[in-house]
């Protein structure tokens, strides 16, 4: 009886003893749509061993799905999730993200000091409280390649280039001396939908107003000329983006440039350019603007809200980390020293020496911040849907408008169209 | 307790439960949950609003709703009389002949149906690409156009589209059921017919048709409850809100961006019941039409 005692002693002394080794390392749950950020867990895990990251990836088209029961619930939910651009607005006036303004006060403000103003405002409240923070920005340019620049307009100088599409008007003449001048072998674009963000980049008001009332800005009426334009005078290759044709213009020689942001060019351009590197310059288009991003915040009911922030911070805040991350992946930073330290160094021969972050750097200075809300993303695919009926021909604009504006109706009751 | 499992034939009530419990779970309460929602407004965040009938309200004058109903009607039509047609050329072939090969066959029309329909959308937006489809340069090759033809931005050929693919995918299908009916059909009838010398054409008319009659009910009855459900294919073959001008909108589209892409979820429990009434209604006059024939 006593030996059956005594080993129960230490088997329960053993017991607590793997207990309180496990209770140490604390985990937090981190929702994502991509992998992105699992080279970071790494990094983080190595230099936090007390905290174990825990990632569930969930492709992008279910990613709001699965969320929202799980975010109005609490059961199961993630300590972190990030939100993508095109749908960050809505999480963020939603109210499931810890304002973290008030919770990490010292932090933010060190944040948002040293981020360009569109990436800190897209992820505050209406208040102006910070609830989600990035680790990027994500300005963009045109990117072109320099032996066509050279071939048909005898220059492939990124500042008379810039110069001479600084317009919509401009850009469509440009590409009418291009086409010409290549007997119609040559398109500046590979599809009139790529001018979209730039028409985006001219927007002075966002899509729905306080009052809850629909906006169509003249920016862009004005989009569905330049698209119509694009397309009847035959400047580009009728193609959309992410087709097959659209990535075999990186390097056939046939496109003369595409519109794309800071991960365009380590993410799309290189992997598809073949032969080309070296070969190409970036400018920017008719008008500065951005293209995605990902932000982070912690779920209100988070349990272990100091860790979370822990793990964001040491992405979108420290400056030592970042500098490291961009090294190592080639993201535009959010913290603005980063990138200025990195516009000092050599260019990136990709782009002849061009150095991309000295560009993305005047650039993100240029771009509108606050014009977003949480009805953007379908906003945006409904009004894409009017641009097409209208350049294909099958509406006139007042048509293809007053269908746009009955779409948004339908989608969104509770919105005033007027 | 006790006394209710005394008696051995109430044991089999034990079986059935699973069944009973996964059902309530899973299939009835979600019915019954649907039909609350369809009385409130819900974002699936926020918290609920009673909205009375104004969803209802809504529905019956939703000019989105009825276009939806119609285009589901159309594609389905133009599938299903094909469909029928093809099915029951088929099976009176294999019936009435004999046919080198038949299992063959059988197998080959099969196919597509195991393919999912997701990916059979997508290789017909591969193939139907306005600038580099294959349909187009051939058709180019061939000197049929000089331009390409934007197959899928245009309402008529997207819808045609979406039929051929249903009908594709599923008269194999149909083929076989009809076979298993007309096999059904004892072959006295047809002895003497032949006995009186009917030809193949009039035994098939006059003998198998009207025998068939269950079987056809079951297939029109089965495809038009599918055909009202149709959302894989149109949802993948163009960009999931309907385009080209709202001509792939069904009524399962309309209902899922209702709910999913614009978080209308009560509107859409709505659309759900509306949807629900409507295949009742056609079922039953199929039903009728059917029966009464005699």
């Amino acid at each position: 009886m006593k030996k059956i005692f005594r080993v129960g002693i230490v088997g329960l002394l053993l017991l607590f003893t793997f207990v309180s080794a496990f209770a140490k390392q604390k985990v937090i749950k981190v929702w994502a749509f991509s992998d992105e950020l699992k080279t970071y867990a790494k990094d983080f895990e190595a230099a936090h061993p007390d905290i174990k990251v825990e990632f569930t990836i969930i492709p992008n088209e279910e990613y709001p799905t699965k969320l929202r029961p799980v975010l109005r619930t609490g059961k199961g939910a993630p300590d972190i999730f990030l939100g993508e651009a095109a749908y960050v607005r809505k999480w963020v006036e939603l109210g499931m993200w810890e304002d973290l303004s008030k919770k990490f006060k010292k932090d933010i403000i060190q944040y948002e000091n040293q981020t360009p103003e569109y990436v800190a405002k897209l992820g505050s409240d209406n208040k102006g409280h910070i609830r989600a923070v990035s680790w990027q920005a994500t300005p963009g340019g045109f990117f072109y390649r320099r032996a066509l620049a050279k071939q048909y307009f005898g220059t492939d100088d990124p500042a008379k280039i810039e110069e001479m599409i600084s317009t919509p008007e401009k850009f469509i003449a440009f590409g009418e001396k291009l086409r010409d001048a290549s007997n119609g072998k040559v398109k500046l674009l590979a599809g009139y939908g790529e001018y979209e963000n730039i028409a985006k980049g001219r927007r002075t008001q966002g899509w729905v107003n306080s009052n809850k009332e629909l906006v169509i800005d003249p920016a862009l009426i004005k989009y569905m000329d330049t698209a119509k334009a694009l397309r009847d005078k035959n400047i580009t290759a009728k193609t959309s983006q992410w087709t097959p044709a659209w990535f075999a213009g990186f390097s056939n020689g046939e496109i003369f440039g595409y519109v794309l942001p800071t991960w365009g060019l380590h993410y799309v351009i290189k992997p598809n350019a073949g032969d080309t590197a070296g070969d190409w310059a970036i400018v920017r288009g008719p008008a500065p603007y951005y293209w995605g991003g990902t932000w982070l915040g912690i779920y209100k009911k988070s349990k272990v809200k100091k860790e979370a922030w822990e793990f964001i911070k040491m992405l979108c805040i420290d400056e030592d980390y970042q500098y490291q991350y961009a090294k190592k992946v080639g993201d535009f930073m959010s913290n603005t020293k980063v990138d200025e330290k990195l516009a000092a160094e050599a260019g990136d021969p990709f782009l002849a020496g061009q150095n991309h972050y000295e560009f993305f750097l005047r650039e993100a200075k240029f771009i509108k911040g606050g014009l977003e809300t949480s009805y953007d993303l379908d906003l945006n695919s409904l009004f894409g849907n009017a641009v097409l009926n209208y350049v294909n021909g099958d509406m006139t604009k007042d048509e293809a408008i007053a269908d746009f504006k009955k779409q948004v109706k339908n989608a969104f009751p509770r919105l005033i169209v007027k | 307790m006790k006394g209710f499992f005394k008696n051995k034939e109430n044991y089999g009530y034990l079986f059935i439960l699973p069944f009973f419990i996964t059902f309530l779970i899973f299939s009835l309460f979600p019915i019954l949950y649907t039909f609350f929602l369809s009385f409130n407004y819900y974002d699936g965040l926020s918290d609920m609003e009673f909205a009375g009938l104004a969803h209802y309200k809504r529905l019956i004058t939703d000019p989105f709703f009825w276009t939806s109903l119609y285009n589901t009607c159309k594609i389905w039509f133009w599938n299903i009389i094909p469909q029928i047609g093809v099915a029951l050329f088929l099976a009176g072939l294999f019936t009435l002949n004999k046919v080198k090969g038949e299992g063959f066959f059988k197998a080959v029309f099969y196919f597509p149906n195991l393919v999912t329909a997701a990916s059979i959308a997508l290789l017909f937006n591969v193939l139907l690409d306005w600038q580099h489809g294959p349909i187009n340069q051939i058709l180019i090759a061939l000197h049929f156009i000089k331009d390409p033809i934007n197959f899928l931005n245009i309402p008529s050929y997207a819808q045609n589209t979406v039929s051929l693919i249903q009908w594709w995918m599923w008269f194999g299908q149909t083929t076989i059921i009809l076979l298993a009916g007309m096999s059904a059909i004892p072959e006295t009838y047809y002895e003497a017919a032949r006995v009186d010398g009917a030809t193949k054409m009039q035994i098939f008319f006059k003998i198998t048709l009207p025998l068939l009659k269950p079987t056809m009910l079951y297939v029109s009855v089965t495809s038009l409850i599918g055909g009202m459900q149709l959302f894989d294919v149109p949802a993948v073959l163009t960009d999931g809100i309907g385009a080209p001008q709202n001509s792939l909108m069904t009524m399962i589209i309309f209902l899922y961006n209702q709910a999913f892409r614009y978080e209308n979820f009560g509107y859409a429990s709505a659309v759900a019941y509306g949807i629900f009434a409507i295949i009742s209604v056609l079922s039953f006059i199929i039903f009728k039409y059917m029966k009464n024939d005699k």
